[in-house]
This record gives C-alpha cells, structure tokens and sequence, in this order.
C-alpha cells in the first residue's frame, strides 16, 4: 500500500509515493533521483547517505521516506547555492583531500553540520564529529585539514558560509 | 634530480582535480546511479551452506510470480570457458571464474551465488529469490590452514592435484600448489649465524573496504550487442570476461566505466557483471544489480589469511647470513591465493646471498579471494619485518642501521632472479633515521616500530588519444578507470609533454569502444603506463604539429622543432606557431589533428617504502591506538603530490587497520559473523593521527619522467610497525594478528 | 633457468643453455630439448632477461652471454 508523502527537499517543495518499508535513502535515489546520497551499507555504519533532517545529521538510510512528511530534508546536492561551493566543499578541493570520492557527499554534508553550530572545533572534535563517516582511501588526514582550514575560512568571513 | 632541475614546469604541481567539482556535489555518477528506461532489478540467490552438492534447482515457482521476468543458473554459463582473463599480471582460471560467479556441480562457500533473478521491483526480485528451490546435499567444510591441509580432509575440488610436486601427486587435496624461490646455500647461511631468530605470524582474512559496493546495469539489445555500466577496476577486464562466460564476441560488448567507490584490487575481477548480462539477455530489459554491505563481505573476494614461519640468521655486527621462510595462504574457495608474490616480496628489501621462500596455496570454505592492494606481501612481511626488529633488539642493533647494512641496492639480486636497477630504498632507511619522528620522545606505555616494505608494480599495456579542439583545448581519454586522482595526473603529464596550460587539457576515462586495449586499473600502474601512453600520444601530436607548421612555412618537417607549446621556424628565431595557431590552420593544413599513443611496458618500476609507527597501549584494558606515523616512499617521479601522499596515507590506514581491528570472523558452519561495517571494524577519523608522509625521489630509469608505481607499496610495512610498535609498548611479543585488547590483555597478563 | 614449478617437464633440469637471438628462439630451444615441455607453460611467466623483468616476452633480442630467468606472474592490487 502506498503512502503519499509531501515533504520540502533542498528547499523545494517535494511529493511522492513509498512503500511503508521503504527508507529515505531508497526514496532519494531510486524514486526521486537524488543519487548524491550513496548507499555504503544501509546499516547506519558508513555516513555516505549522510542528509540534515530539520537540520540534524542522520543517516538516510535509517529514516523511513514516510517519516519526511511535513519536514525539511538538506542533501548533497542542495549544499552548493547557486553553484557557489560550500567552504567545505571549496576546501577539500584545494588540498586535494578525495581520492575515490564516494564518501564525500557524507562528509561534506557532516562537516557542514559540524560548522553550523561548532565554528571552532579542534582537531579532536572534527575527528569524533566525522567517526560516523568512513572514507577507506584517504586515512583523514587531507580531509580533516580541509574541514579545519574550512571553518578558519568562515571565521575569517564573519561565518558566512 | 627533482622536477624544478629536469625543467618541469607543471609536474610536481599540485593543481585541483578536474573531476573534483563532480565529486563534492554529488553530481558524480558512480556504478549504483545509473538507469535506463525499462530498467528491472536483479537478485542472487546465495547457497546457505559453505560446502554442498548441488542436486537440482527448480525455478518455477519463482518464474510464476508476477513480475518475475527472468531466472538463471550455471545452465546459462559455459562450464568450460575457453581461455584466460587478464587480471593485472596473473590470469583466472576460466573454469573457476565461471564457478565462482555462478556455482555448478557444489557449493563452495556460505554465500556462494547459485541463480539469480530478474524482476520488476526490489521487493518481487525478493520475493523470486525466496520461492526457487535448491535440492542440496551438504558437506563437511574446512575452514582454516590445518583443516584444508591435515590427511584425511573433506577436499572442495576432486580435480585438485597439487602443482609444484615432482612426480604430480595421484591423491586429490586441498592443497592447489607449492612454490618454491630460493637463492644460495640456507645450510651454510644459518652455520655462519650467530644469532638466529624464528618464529610464526598469522594475519586475518581482511577486506579490502572499498565504501561502494559492487554494481552495475547491463542491457542486451535485440541484436546481442552488450553494454554494461559498471564500477570496475577494468573495464577491458570485465569486457573479456562476460565474452569468456556468456560465449559472447568481445567486439559486441562494449563496457563504460563509471566512477568507482574504492577498489584497492577487489574489483580486478567480475562477480554481477556476467549475471546482469544473461539476465537482460534472457529477458530483454536492462538489468541493475547491486551488492548489499552483507554480500559485500560474503561474496566478493578478501584477502588471504596467512601464516607465515620466519627464520632469519646473522652474525653479531649484524651481516644477516640467510633468510627463510614458509608462507600458507588461504585462498578460499578456489585457487589463486597471492602466494606466489608472497614468496618473491617478503624477502626482496635484503641483499643477502642466502634466501629461501616455499609458499602453499591452500583452498578452503570461504569466498574465493581476490586481489588487496600488493596482494601477499603484507602478510607475508609482516613477519620478515617483525623478525628483523626481533633480531635488532637481539643484537642490540638500531633497527634501521640493521636495515641499511643489509639494504638491497642497484645491482641487487633478488630471490627469484632478477636484479634490481636504480631504486629507493637506502634513501627511504636515511629519511627515516634522520627523521624527527625517529628521535621523539616516547611517553609511558608507547613504542615504536620500523618496518620497510616493497612491491614489484606492473607495466602492461595502455592506450591513450589527444585531440585537439577548434580553440586548441587538447581532449585526452584513457581507459583507465580514476580511483585516486589518476586522471589530474594524466592531464598534467599531457601538459608538460605538449607545454600547454593543465587548465586547457580535458581528460576524460571513456569506455571499451573508445579507447585502445588497456590493462586495469591496478598494480600500481596507472600513472606509469597510462601515463607513458599519454606521452606517446602527445609526441605522436606534436610530430603532426610539427609537420603541418612545416607545411605552412614551406620547410622540412625534421628541422622544426617543438619548444614552449609552439612549433619553432628553424631559420627564423622568434617565428613560432602555437597550438591555437596551428588548429586554426588545422583543415587546410591537412585536416583534424590527433595523437595516439600504444604502450605494453614491460619493465616494472619497483617501489620502497619505510615507516614509523608509535603505539600506545592502555594496560588495563588492552586497548591501543597509533600516536604517529610517517610514511616514507620512493615514488620516481610524483607527478601530483597531493595524490602520492593520498596513496601513502591510505595504504597505511589500511595495514593500521588489518593489524588493530579487522578480522573475518567464522562460525563453526563456516557462516561470517562480523558481515557488516559495526563488527568488521576498519579505521574511523577518530582512530588515527595525522599521518606525516616523505616522497623520496630516485627516477625510474625506464620512464621519461622517472616516475615509479604509488599505489601498492604503503600498505606492506604498515602492520609490521605497528605489531612491533603494540609489543615494545606493552612488553609483548605476540604474533597473531588482529591485536584485539583482549589478546593483548593476555600476552601481558602472560608476560608476568 | 626453470621455474621450480617448470621442472617437472625437464625432468629436475634446472637450466639450459642455448644460442638464441630472441624469447621466440628461447622457446623453441627448450621445447627442442624437452619436447613434453607445454607451450602454455613457457609464454605463461614472464622472464628476467639479464635482470630485467619482461611481462610478455617474444621479441626482446637475447645476447650471447644473456641470462633469461622464468619468473611467475604477479597479479596487481
């Protein structure tokens, strides 16, 4: 039985129709063709389906689609605004800090929730806030620089992201 | 000589990638994100036993449901494909992939794919899956080393006679081949030692971790031709083996490479691809299949558990007189373990007259395993490390000068018989004994541990094209699939060789119909021979450019030369034409202006690596974590160095991870317990340090531009000096990886 | 010099030698010498020629004095 959900995506008013089993991540990718979200192991132990729910970081994958009704959900693809990059997304760029990329869309969207309410974290704090995103090429170093050197930026430019 | 003395402007650079922007949006379409219209769903159904007899299979339930739209098993592969699959340097046995992709006469492991479906949704793909009937007749299974090997074991392959024996045994075992490698004379060797160290390491089963599962969509068009998009460290390699297995033309397949989530040699070889094809063969839609984290783990290919005896003997200044070793690797289901790389690596660091390596290849229950990124070496260095820091601690020897006084050098013999050109590691042992890292002060309950690793890298074959725009932008396309920012180096080679901005070079990795043949992505060759490859289609294009500046200057083609991005006028200084010029002049001139290059190098560019780890251990509970690390590698030539490092980084966060936390972990039936990323714990941000890395530079004599393989060499010493590092901080001397807290609680409760 | 693998078709031979001008020559010369000897089993190494390595050798001139050691393929990562 199909449950119709209507929903604000990206800041887009968004409707559709799910199984009651199925999970958010599903709905994004495979009805609403948001593949910028990517399934790693739909448990909850990789981060790469990282999304904002009302603005809290949750794994995609352990929300149900039916669960968005009424509410707002952020993904990757709606971190850029108006094709000008995210800080985040800026640095891990220019310290080349992605090899195969897969999990960056998690991170991106993570650490962008991290600088949202911690403009200042150290080293430590990126590294426990990022533990939930598993990146099996990079190590972390390059990234954690990037996201350090990310929120130096906003400082710098009054937090504007 | 560094890249600013050879005159190179823009390698050694470290501009952005340009697929990076794709990346950080998530515009980025990787192997799960393609669809087609029409599109159905694909499932496996996987054996519930680790070893069983296949009795018969009855699919027609499952065809009955609505929506189910296709069903196929062994019948619709060939049992007998005729010819190998190139997979980096080795070759699959045809037979066994085909068993492997689809079982035939048994089962082999818990997870083994014995049919596959086709249907509308995931849900009735499912269901599909749940109404086929498999008639089995279950087998006794082994599951480890001594069960495979003792006398009178259940044997998975009754046609398995081990090779390598003289006379070829008459008794099937599970004992697919022994080698052996051996230089000198071992007797004389330890008669001249005065110390001799011996012992056993075991590593874990381990999974290579890639984040992105297998996936691909595959569609069969009325007239058989084949395309499959798929995530693939070879795309020529996935071509060849769905030809192979479907008896299909490799000319009707073209395969398209999409962006890949991590490979690190788990996907040199097919394991959806040829199920796709016969499902949308038999159905005529196109066909998307995935991999679940669970099949993931279950049923693609991990890396060889390992059990390695080590003897090492010297003299008390520290001459290491001979060097011997047994190495049993488990292959899993088939043959094929890396035991053969396992035996020529493990001692190829020393120059030491006297070395022996006997290397087993053992099957048992378990998946098949597959290539992990310097396939068997780790493991098998690991033990020839720790045994040297044993030894140095013996001898009251700095483990690095043990190192340095035995280092191979150029000129070097190695154990199977070649020797070594101009390589690196002398420079790696200096960085690192000179290296702050070295002389840091340890705080309580830390150690440290050194360790050198080495991998042979490949050449093969490659191919590259460069076309020139109507505005003089240069479009490259290779074939070889970008999994660590492989493609910003091709455009930057392409720049330097051609002498136009990186920013005007376009690089692009295009499928098998439009490219020439390469080899994988793998063996840490990309950079080298795709690379090479580039060079000779720019050189082939600046030979062009050269010809159709000639042809407009009225001259002899042989006395312009190429300078600066430009053609240069021999008798007139000054008067050049640039690429932008010359493409303007391109169709009266004679037409569209392109390069090829065609490459099949043979020579292999050896890399050297060092590195140091620091380990903490908390006494109470076991518990340990890496507190520093610096990696030191030669690489030839970086030509990115933002991207070297990545791999130096990434390398060692794998080997951290295969000694501190990961571990397959079976059940008596032979059922993986830990399938999943909470319980196959692999390394999280809050798990390591910054990892500090040095690029040692000693040109490889058989590229242009020196540059050596990157890829695979970090990944060979990290376990060792971080197994040494864990026992010299806790006073320890364990050797069976990995080093769980409650393991090494033990060894310190027994330590006394 | 033979593989310990490739010994079984030299009966323990460990090595041979031969006047050859290239790989070609080579194989031709061990399989005259050891007619049971597979082709599959010789263009299935690679070879050290004078110490360095050769993945898919056929061609590659051999001098006089050259040495030319089997050596197993190793698969890639």
């Amino acid at each position: 039985m199909s449950i119709h959900v209507r929903t604000r995506i990206n800041g887009q008013a968004q409707e559709f129709l799910c199984e009651p089993d199925q999970s958010a991540l599903q709905v994004l990718r495979d009805t609403l063709g948001l593949t910028g979200s990517k399934e790693g192991c739909n448990s909850g132990d990789c981060g790469a389906c990282s999304v904002l729910l009302d603005g809290t970081l949750v794994c995609a994958c352990l929300v149900l689609g039916a669960e968005l009704e009424g509410r707002s959900l952020a993904t990757i693809e709606g971190i850029a605004e108006g094709g000008r990059l995210h800080p985040v997304q800026q640095k891990l760029l220019e310290h080349n800090a992605l090899q195969c990329g897969i999990c960056i869309p998690g991170i991106v969207v993570a650490a962008k929730a991290l600088l949202d309410h911690d403009p200042d974290p150290d080293e430590t704090a990126v590294r426990y806030w990022l533990a939930g995103n598993l990146c099996r090429c990079t190590g972390y170093d390059k990234i954690i620089r990037a996201v350090l050197d990310a929120a130096a930026t906003m400082r710098a430019s009054g937090g504007a992201p | 000589m560094n890249a600013n003395e050879q005159g190179l402007r823009q390698i050694g650079t470290r501009p952005p990638r340009p697929d990076g922007v794709d990346k950080v949006t998530g515009r980025a379409r990787y192997g799960a994100d393609y669809t087609l219209p029409g599109m159905v769903w694909g499932r496996v159904l996987r054996s519930p036993h680790a070893h069983a007899r296949i009795l018969g299979i009855d699919a027609s339930a499952a065809l009955a449901l609505p929506g189910v739209l296709a069903v196929v098993t062994a019948e619709d592969f060939l049992a007998e494909p005729k010819g190998d699959v190139a997979s980096g340097e080795a070759e699959i046995e045809s037979g066994d992939l085909s068993r492997n992709v689809m079982a035939r006469e048994k089962a082999l492991y818990h997870g083994h794919a014995v049919a596959a479906v086709a249907a509308t949704t995931p849900r009735i793909a499912a269901a599909a899956l749940a109404a086929i009937r498999v008639d089995y007749e279950p087998l006794p299974a082994v599951l480890d080393l001594d069960a495979a090997m003792a006398p009178d074991a259940p044997l998975l392959h009754a046609d398995m006679f081990t090779r390598g024996v003289d006379p070829e045994p008459r008794a099937a075992s599970n004992v697919a081949a022994i080698t052996t490698f051996q230089r000198g004379d071992l007797d004389a060797g330890f008669a001249a030692a005065e110390v001799v160290v011996e012992g056993t390491w075991c590593s874990p089963m381990a999974h290579q971790g890639y984040i992105e599962p297998q996936a691909c969509l595959a569609c069969v068009g009325p007239g058989g031709e084949v395309e499959v998009w798929c995530s693939t460290q070879g795309p020529f390699m996935v071509r060849a083996s769905v030809a192979l297995l479907l008896g299909l033309d490799v000319a009707d397949v073209r395969v398209i490479p999409t962006e890949i989530g991590g490979g690190f040699g788990g996907k040199t070889t097919v394991y959806l691809e040829p199920l796709a094809v016969a499902l949308s063969r038999k159905c005529g839609r196109p066909v998307k299949m995935q991999l679940s984290r669970e099949e993931v783990f279950r049923a693609t290919g991990p890396a060889s558990a390992t059990r390695a005896w080590v003897k090492i003997g010297a003299r008390a200044d520290g001459t290491i007189t001979a060097m011997d070793a047994r190495l049993e690797y488990d292959a899993g289901a088939f043959r094929g373990s890396p035991f053969i790389p396992g035996a020529m690596s493990i001692f190829a660091c020393y120059d030491v007259p006297n070395q022996r390596a006997v290397a087993l290849d053992v099957v048992t229950n378990k998946p098949k395993v597959a290539a992990y990124r310097a396939p068997g070496a780790p493991q098998a260095i690991l033990a020839s490390e720790c045994a040297l820091n044993e030894l140095a601690a013996r001898l009251g020897i700095d483990p690095i000068e043990l190192r340095l006084l035995n280092a191979a050098r150029e000129g070097s013999r190695t154990i199977y018989g070649a020797a070594f050109e101009a390589i690196g590691l002398v420079e790696c042992l200096e960085q690192a004994r000179r290296h702050p890292h070295y002389a840091a002060a340890l705080q309580a309950n830390q150690g440290r541990g050194v360790a050198a690793g080495f991998w042979f890298n490949a050449g093969l074959q490659s191919s590259a094209a460069v076309h020139l725009t109507e505005n003089g932008k240069l479009l490259l396309e290779e074939g070889s699939p970008d999994i660590g920012g492989s493609r910003a180096a091709m455009a930057l080679i392409a720049a330097e060789t051609l002498g136009m901005p990186y920013a005007s070079v376009k690089p692009a990795v295009v499928d098998t119909s439009g490219i020439g043949y390469t080899d994988l992505t793998g063996g840490s060759r990309t950079t080298y021979a795709t690379g090479y490859a580039v060079i000779e289609a720019c050189r082939d294009l600046i030979a062009k450019l050269c010809a159709r500046a000639a042809l407009e200057w009225g001259v002899d083609a042989a006395r312009v030369g190429w300078r600066d991005g430009a053609a240069c006028h021999p008798d007139a200084p000054g008067t050049t034409l640039d690429i932008v010029a010359l493409t303007r002049l391109a169709a009266r001139t004679g037409g569209p202006l392109s390069g090829y290059g065609s490459v099949n190098l043979k020579q292999v560019a050896p890399a050297f690596a060092v590195d140091i780890a620091d380990v903490e251990v908390d006494p109470e509970t076991g518990a340990s974590r890496v507190v520093r690390f610096t990696a030191i590698q030669d690489a030839g030539r970086a030509i990115h160095p933002d991207f070297v490092e990545g791999q130096m980084q990434g390398g060692a966060a794998q080997g951290i991870g295969w000694a501190l936390n990961e571990e397959y972990r079976f059940d008596a039936r032979g059922v993986l317990e830990n399938p999943g990323f909470l319980d196959y714990r692999m390394p999280v941000a809050s798990d390591l340090p910054m990892i500090d890395t040095v690029i040692v530079e000693v040109p490889h004599p058989g590229h242009p531009l020196g540059v050596r393989g990157v890829g695979e060499a970090p990944i060979c010493a990290p376990m060792a000096a971080v197994t040494s590092a864990l026992n010299q901080a806790a006073g320890t001397s364990i050797r069976v990886l990995h080093l769980t807290p409650s393991r090494v609680l033990a060894a310190i409760g027994a330590r006394g | 010099m033979f593989l310990a693998a490739q010994r079984r078709f030299t009966g323990g031979c460990h090595e041979i030698h031969a006047t050859v001008r290239d790989f070609r020559g080579v194989v031709a010369a061990v399989r005259g010498r050891f007619p049971e000897f597979p082709e599959s089993e010789l263009l299935g190494c690679s070879v050290a020629i004078d110490g360095e390595i050769v993945n898919r050798p056929w061609l590659e001139p051999i001098g006089a004095d050259s040495e030319v050691i089997f050596v197993a393929r190793i698969g890639a990562g």
